[in-house]
């Protein structure tokens, strides 16, 4: 109610007593009173609401909360990163550890169980690794083992099972054994001596695997140092005047010997009279200087496998092609032994090429001509039998290849077979030892499928130019020598051997071994992460 | 009608009244409070960030350093039972000071440097120069040569192991160290076995 409105109310009741009169008076004033302290206290307020003091304070309490927010967003996100971070290492840790279990049950299958023969297994087995622990179990389901492998990380708070599947298989592995051609003497026999007698001398490495026994005048000595290694996979035993290498101009690269070192009887010179076991590496006492010596089993070097049937089979030798005289390889077609006893160099000359089993060229080629007593030999030759020569011969060969015997070489006689560039040798003489195996090479492989004492057996004067493989024992002895590599899983020898190496296996020799070896492979597409 | 005593009782009553109720000068009390609360406030998120960056570094750096010793490991995985070894002459080339030797002192599940895995002993593959990775204990791992542009050490023992019942099996410690710093601390490790029959031919 405005003041016109107030004096219009009053008015209209200007009809009633002074005392009504009175009263509206006081109302009016009363109201005007009102009004202008409503007026003040509306103007007061409006002041103090317009005045800023307060504000910043306000204002920075509720920047200081958002911060405090954010602050407490920060650590507890770089808190859940820390701990989501150590979470993922421990876990990679406990799948290390759970790997490391399956590692172990397999080697457990390996050991109690190493021909499958166990039905089941149902130890549960615990191990330390890394700072953790890894629980692993096998279990057998048909023919298959199951390895069950839980790891628990170092700190015990993530674990990881992981499984996988093996069974028991056979395994055929091929590799290359090329590396016995390096040598002169190779020897696979692991059990009793390689009998090394007499004036023999030796320039290259030697390995044997069984015991190598050494009598008489023995000379292994490099021209240069560490230019050969030794290898005995049995005992050293040295009796006479006997040099492995010198010291210091001509060392061994290297001498392991596994069964320790004897000197029996007075011993090698320098010895002192030294008789009895010796330690190998006091050169003074054992005679053998290299640049190192060790008596660590080794499996470094392994003889080529020999796969007669294979070989047989390359070839059509019943039927060859011989465009001078004739020649006989096998009579039947089949790898009996067929052919006899032959003669590499009879009196007649002949040419003969073989053709390749599976049709398109020739497997190999043998030629001999009488007159000039030339031999020429490429690729593989195969002769189902025994290889003899009789009387005194000298022949000297060209070409390079490899002859497999299906007997032994079993010659009588002074029959020396040369080796490029020796052209000149004459029946009953030597070859001087000046084969140079880049020129041309000649392996003999002698099959033995007879078992024979011996599948190589020469005696008298005789140089053999040749790479000469044995299944078997090679015997060489009187005033014989083979000068190329003797590969054969036992030796007897006396003379010049491994005078002349190849660079590399003559061509159609065996030069790879196969092994067949059953145990433990995991299946393919087995391994899981259970949890 | 008031006296003179009063007068002046009344009038500094009144005056001291205004002033208490005078706002002048409330603000700038307010600014400093407010101010440095936020300082402190601001100050505290400027150091939990810089504590969260070197955190993330750190996880970073840690992060890095367990793929490297992963690699590590899947190297042995991938090679023949006889090429798991190390070389003896870089063995024998580490100085008995470093870490490498000193680690096993402290922390046992570490081995020793002595008593290895070694090429040319035992049936073990030879190491031949140029070594190749699986032979060598300690490589450094350059900061060109890392995702994150940091230098690390990678340590690696190989040891016999023959678990119960077992037959002999080598364990792998792989041990990643801060190379940037003189005291080679530890970022990361990890460790398993390899049983011959588990393993590539390579």
């Amino acid at each position: 109610m405005n003041r016109r409105q107030a004096t219009a109310c009053v008015a209209s009741d200007s009809g009633t007593s002074h005392r009504q009169i009175g009263s509206a008076a006081n109302l009016m004033t009363w109201s005007r009173k009102l009004e202008t302290r409503t007026r003040r206290l509306l103007a007061h307020g409006r002041s103090r609401a317009s005045r800023e003091s307060g504000q910043s304070l306000v204002v920075a309490l509720v920047v200081t909360g958002a911060l405090t927010i954010s602050v407490a967003a920060i650590i507890t996100y770089m808190t859940s990163n820390e701990s989501a971070f150590g979470r993922d290492r421990q876990a990679d840790r406990a799948l290390n550890i759970a790997e490391a279990g399956l590692n172990n049950g397999l080697s457990v299958l390996a050991n109690v169980n190493p021909n499958n023969s166990l039905g089941s297994w149902s130890t549960p087995y615990t191990a330390s690794v890394d700072g953790g622990q890894v629980q692993y179990s096998l279990a057998k389901s048909g023919s298959t083992w199951t390895i069950t492998a839980t790891g628990t990380s170092p700190n015990g708070k993530v674990t990881r099972q992981l499984q996988e599947s093996v069974n028991y298989t056979a395994s055929t592995t091929t590799v290359d054994a090329s590396a016995v051609y390096g040598d002169g003497i190779f020897v696979n026999g692991t059990s009793g001596c390689t009998n090394v007698t007499s004036n023999a001398t030796v320039k290259a490495n030697i390995w044997v695997n069984n015991s190598l026994c050494l009598t008489g005048n023995i000379n292994l000595v490099p021209a240069t140092s560490n230019a050969y290694s030794l290898y005995v996979g049995g005992q050293y035993s040295a009796t006479g005047n006997i040099w492995i290498g010198t010291s210091p101009s001509a060392l061994l690269s290297s001498a392991d010997i596994v069964g320790g070192c004897n000197v029996v009887g007075n011993g090698p010179p320098g010895s002192s009279g030294s008789s009895g076991s010796v330690v190998c590496s006091t050169s003074a006492k054992s005679h053998i200087y290299a640049s190192s010596y060790s008596s660590s089993p080794s499996s470094g070097q392994v003889k080529p496998t020999v796969d007669a049937a294979a070989t047989y089979a390359l070839g059509k030798w019943n039927t060859p092609n011989c465009t001078t005289g004739s020649f006989t390889f096998d009579t039947n077609g089949t790898k009996d032994r067929s052919a006899g006893s032959r003669n590499l160099f009879p009196s007649s000359s002949y040419n003969c090429t073989i053709p390749n089993a599976s049709g398109g060229g020739n497997i190999g080629s043998l030629a001999w001509n009488n007159a000039t007593g030339t031999l020429t030999v490429s690729g593989t030759v195969f002769i189902d039998g025994d290889v003899n020569f009789v009387g005194n011969v000298a022949a000297h060969y060209t070409g390079n290849g490899t002859i497999y015997v299906n007997g032994v070489v079993n010659p009588t006689g002074n029959i020396s077979i040369c080796g490029p560039p020796n052209t000149t040798a004459t029946a009953g003489s030597k070859c001087s030892k000046t084969w140079d195996p880049t020129q041309g090479q000649l392996a003999i492989v002698a099959l033995n499928p007879t078992s024979q004492t011996n599948a190589f057996n020469i005696t008298g004067n005789q140089e053999w130019d040749i790479v000469a493989f044995a299944v078997g024992t090679v015997n060489v002895t009187g005033n014989a020598g083979i000068t190329g590599p003797v590969i054969a899983d036992g030796a007897n020898l006396t003379g010049n051997f491994g005078i002349s190496i190849p660079a590399s296996a003559p061509s159609g020799s065996p030069s790879t071994t196969t092994t067949t070896v059953y145990g433990w492979k995991v299946v393919p597409g087995s391994w899981k992460e259970l949890k | 009608m008031s006296t003179a005593p009063e007068t002046l009782i009344r009038s500094g009553w009144s005056r001291a009244t205004r002033r208490l109720g005078a706002s002048s000068g409330q603000g700038l009390v307010e600014l400093l409070i407010s101010l440095t609360m936020l300082t402190v406030v601001v100050g505290g998120l400027l150091s939990v960030l810089d504590a969260g960056q070197l955190s993330l570094q750190r996880a970073d750096q840690d992060g890095t350093a367990l793929t490297l010793a992963e690699k590590q490991l899947e190297v042995y995985r991938t090679v023949a039972y006889a090429n798991i070894r190390l070389d003896q002459t870089s063995i024998d080339a580490i100085p008995s000071t470093d870490p490498y030797v000193t680690a096993n002192a402290g922390d046992s599940t570490i081995p020793s440097s002595a008593g290895q895995v070694v090429g040319g002993v035992n049936g073990e593959n030879a190491c031949t120069s140029p070594l190749p990775l699986q032979c060598e204990p300690t490589q450094n791992a350059n900061a060109e040569d890392t995702p994150d542009h940091r230098s690390y050490r990678i340590d690696t023992y190989i040891t016999y192991v023959t678990p119960t019942d077992g037959r002999q099996t080598k364990q792998v410690v792989v041990v990643v160290r801060d190379a940037s710093k003189t005291t080679l601390p530890i970022l990361a490790r990890l460790a398993s076995t390899f049983d011959q029959a588990n393993i590539a031919t390579g």
